[in-house]
């Protein structure tokens, strides 16, 4: 019984979108179906390889490889908001309904952004 | 065109400075102001052409020889011929330091009734060009100040060149003019006609040298340039060891013969026990001491570099105003030597340590002094030597005009230990500037006197606190801080660091961690590496090795933080500590002897360490003891910042080769220890207790001996 479970979780993970790409690796996410609403916002809750609970919102972080190039390279994209944190990083607000994970993927997949990713939310270890 | 106009002009110089065959008076002969200099005229007179530089070479009026001039950087400007003891050379529209070096083949000596000596010797000056001023003399005085002052002028400022040059003038009682500038009679041996005062005190003792070097007219080059030389050595000998008398000697020695009377060598600056140090830059600093008691504190005010470079410690960005008003409050005549200086300074570092150690609650601070009594009575034992050698830091410095971000929860930032310290705040998570504890499912202390609970608080204490008789104090009491609140996402972090960076921050101090650091704030850590800011992180206090799982990869891990654990009461790691390859360096982390910071948290009543009492009955509600790798990390960030206080070029890399070469081998306790004896290798690391315990006084004074060779 065990192991069907186990094989049952490695194929939904497997099949699951909820992945994104990080340090140019696959990043699989198991979804808890949990989630609440904090300020208005929807938050889902993940589970990652190690066992750790991640929420994840409407937002992306994501970085263009050429300032000066950035906003035109994001004009190709759907986005309802883009937030500058310093003239190449920055975070972007996705449609609702819309898929975070997916769209991740796809600016990932930029030629002129270096990274891009869904912002992770996690409480921040006080030590 | 350009050979008419040097034609032109060395005509003009020449009228104007006199024939070169001995006798005459200098044209410049009605006041004693030498602004009025003949080579100055020489430049006004050339306005056609705005870009000559010009000026006259005297060892007695030169006769044959070249000049070259060099930018600061070593790059030829231009050459010429020296024509009868004058040069004249286009420098285009070069601003700034420059060498000239001359080559020297014949002179006219003014000791030999003007005979020509044939030697092959190069007489230097260092000086500067702006729009204002093209002139540059060259004399063997001018050299002795070029020898003294070094060869490589590019890393000289053009404050430092032109005061050696008005050292060596001082000195010779030339005044307090640069030398450079100043006139240069080509009389020979006339002086005696010559009106202009300083001009011909100049003369004379060029005079002086020349007699001194005893050259027989003749064409034995080798021999004669081994004479002049000797002499020009002879009076920088007597120049850069300051001794007036010395100096006089050799100027009266060999003036007997010309008949001149050679006053005010020395007297303008005063005569003590002063030795110069041996190194050129302490020549400098020793130069603007000088100038500074002389003028009366108004002229040349100490800077922080020639104060330390004097050996004087305890110096900082900060304070060095502070002192030099102290100095100039003294009686001037009382401040004439670098010991009575020293003097002054030390009773300010005295007096400033004794103030830190009288604050309400610093007997509990055992992380800065392990000898304290406060906890003999208690169950447990503070082992003598756990602290991190304080002191001796705060001899250096208490951490001025350095900058420090805390990124954290909440912050009570109001509170009485730290308000005045703080410039800034930010919170990234409701946005505006309130960083306080004000909402959530926190319940406020009903005690009106209580603050509220800021983990943030107690971390941005242990880092500056200032000194204000109250309640503890910081390890840089004079830094300032910008204290950042952030809650759980990954986007307010980024947000954070980015903000701690655009205020201009050079340390930033991070007593949280998720054990996953994400490739954006990897990354941003990198561009705050590469922006020279020192990010420290806490390891957690799991007692778990980060090396054992892949899965972990923390913030303290990274490669562009210093990552730190926790020191214990009995100066060893601490077992909660997180520990791996990784990490660098230990602090004072807080055990059964907690440490005490600010903050009421309401949360922890301390142990059982002071007898029957708990350690927070010990302390109003205003502080806490708290214990934690968030609590070694503020301690290792407040001596980052002391370290940039007198350093302010390092860069993160440095700050951590300083931290991990001079930290403290903590070892294995018997009676306490939860980890093996320590097995330190090689590289001096030891994977429980990385490079060992940080001391505070030996990193600053490691980085501010950096900053002086620099």
């Amino acid at each position: 019984m065990k192991i069907f479970s186990i094989i049952g979780l490695f194929v939904s993970v497997l099949l699951s979108e909820s992945y994104f790409y990080e340090y140019n690796k696959r990043v699989n996410l198991v979804d808890l179906n949990q989630s609440e609403i904090i300020n208005d916002k929807v938050i889902k809750y993940y589970q990652t390889s190690n066992g750790k609970r991640i929420g994840i919102n409407d937002k992306i972080i994501l970085k263009c490889i050429n300032a000066s190039t950035c906003n035109a390279t994001l004009s190709k994209y759907s986005l309802k908001e883009i937030n500058f944190i310093n003239s190449t990083l920055l975070v972007a607000t996705i449609f609702e309904g819309d898929d975070v994970f997916q769209i991740s993927r796809i600016l990932y997949e930029d030629d002129n952004i270096e990274f891009s990713k869904p912002n992770i939310l996690q409480k921040v270890q006080r030590r | 065109m350009l050979i008419f106009q040097s034609i032109f002009l060395s005509l003009v110089l020449f009228l104007l400075t006199g024939c070169g065959g001995g006798g005459g008076g200098s044209t410049n002969s009605t006041s004693s102001d030498t602004s009025s200099s003949s080579a100055n005229s020489a430049s006004s007179s050339n306005s056609s052409n705005t870009n000559l530089l010009v000026g006259t070479v005297s060892k007695g009026k030169v006769t044959q020889g070249s000049i070259s001039i060099f930018k600061s950087d070593g790059t030829l400007l231009g050459t010429s011929d020296i024509v009868d003891g004058n040069y004249s050379i286009d420098i285009g529209d070069y601003d700034g330091n420059v060498k000239a070096i001359t080559t020297i083949l014949q002179y006219e000596d003014e000791s030999n009734n003007n005979q020509t000596v044939d030697v092959n010797i190069s007489l230097n000056a260092v000086s500067f060009v702006d729009s204002t001023s093209k002139v540059i003399n060259v004399t063997p005085l001018t050299s002795i100040a070029s020898d003294i002052l070094g060869s490589d002028i590019g890393t000289k400022s053009k404050d430092e060149i032109e005061t050696m040059n008005k050292f060596v003038a001082s000195h010779l009682g030339l005044g307090s003019t640069d030398l450079t500038k100043q006139v240069v009679s080509l009389v020979g041996s006339g002086e005696q006609n010559i009106e202009n005062t300083l001009e011909k005190k100049y003369g004379a003792i060029l005079n002086a040298v020349a007699n001194d070097s005893n050259i027989s007219v003749s064409s034995d080059r080798s021999n004669n340039t081994a004479k002049l030389f000797a002499s020009i050595k002879k009076l920088k000998d007597a120049i850069v060891t300051n001794d007036f008398n010395k100096t006089r000697k050799f100027i009266e020695d060999n003036l007997q013969e010309v008949n001149i009377s050679i006053s005010g060598i020395g007297t303008n600056f005063i005569e003590s026990n002063i030795t110069i140090p041996s190194n050129v830059s302490n020549s400098v600093a020793l130069a603007k001491v000088l100038a500074y008691a002389e003028s009366n504190g108004t002229l040349l005010p100490l800077s922080m570099l020639d104060f330390k470079s004097l050996g004087i410690n305890g110096i900082t960005l900060g304070n060095v105003n502070e002192l030099n008003q102290k100095i100039a409050n003294q009686n001037v005549n009382g401040v004439n030597s670098i010991s009575k200086i020293q003097g002054i300074v030390n009773t300010s570092i005295t007096e400033a340590i004794n103030g830190l150690r009288s604050e309400q609650y610093f007997r509990y601070l055992w992380h800065f002094d392990s000898n304290t009594t406060a906890f003999d009575s208690g169950q447990y034992t503070l082992k003598r030597g756990s602290d991190i050698n304080i002191t001796k830091a705060w001899e250096m410095t208490r951490g001025d005009g350095v900058k420090v971000a805390v990124i954290d929860d909440f912050f009570d930032y109001t509170h009485e230990d730290i308000q005045a310290n703080v410039i800034g705040t930010k919170n990234t998570v409701e946005g505006g500037t309130n960083v306080a504890r004000t909402s959530g499912n926190y319940t406020p202390p009903t005690n009106p006197n209580n603050k509220t609970a800021s983990h943030g608080s107690a971390v941005a204490a242990f880092i500056a606190a200032p000194k204000n008789g109250k309640g503890v104090v910081g390890v840089a009491p004079k830094s300032k801080l910008v204290l950042i609140r952030i809650n759980f996402q990954e986007a307010e972090i980024l947000s954070a660091l980015q903000y701690a960076k655009e205020q201009n921050v050079s340390v930033i101090n991070c007593s949280w961690g998720t054990e996953s650091i994400s490739q954006p704030v990897e990354n941003m850590l990198k561009e705050l590496y590469d922006a020279n800011i020192t990010v420290v992180f806490a390891s957690g206090n799991a007692g778990k090795n980060l090396d054992g799982s892949d899965s972990i990869n923390d913030e303290s891990e990274s490669q562009y933080v210093l990552g730190v654990g926790a020191s214990a009461s009995y100066n060893d790691v601490l077992g909660y500590s997180n520990y791996g390859n990784k990490i660098d360096i230990l602090a004072p982390g807080g055990d059964v002897i907690e440490l005490l910071s600010i903050d009421d948290t309401g949360e922890d009543n301390g142990s059982v360490a002071y007898g029957t009492n708990n350690l927070s009955n010990l302390v109003d509600h205003n502080y806490s003891f708290v214990l934690g790798t968030s609590f070694s990390a503020p301690i290792v960030s407040g001596v980052v910042s002391l370290m940039y206080s007198v350093n302010p070029h390092l860069t993160p890399q440095k700050v951590r080769e300083i931290i991990i070469s001079t930290a403290e081998k903590v070892q294995y306790d018997s009676a306490n220890s939860i980890r093996p004896q320590e097995d330190y290798n090689a590289s001096g690391f030891d994977v429980y207790r990385a490079y060992g315990k940080i001391n505070a006084g030996k990193a600053v004074e490691a980085a501010q001996k950096l900053y002086i060779q620099e």
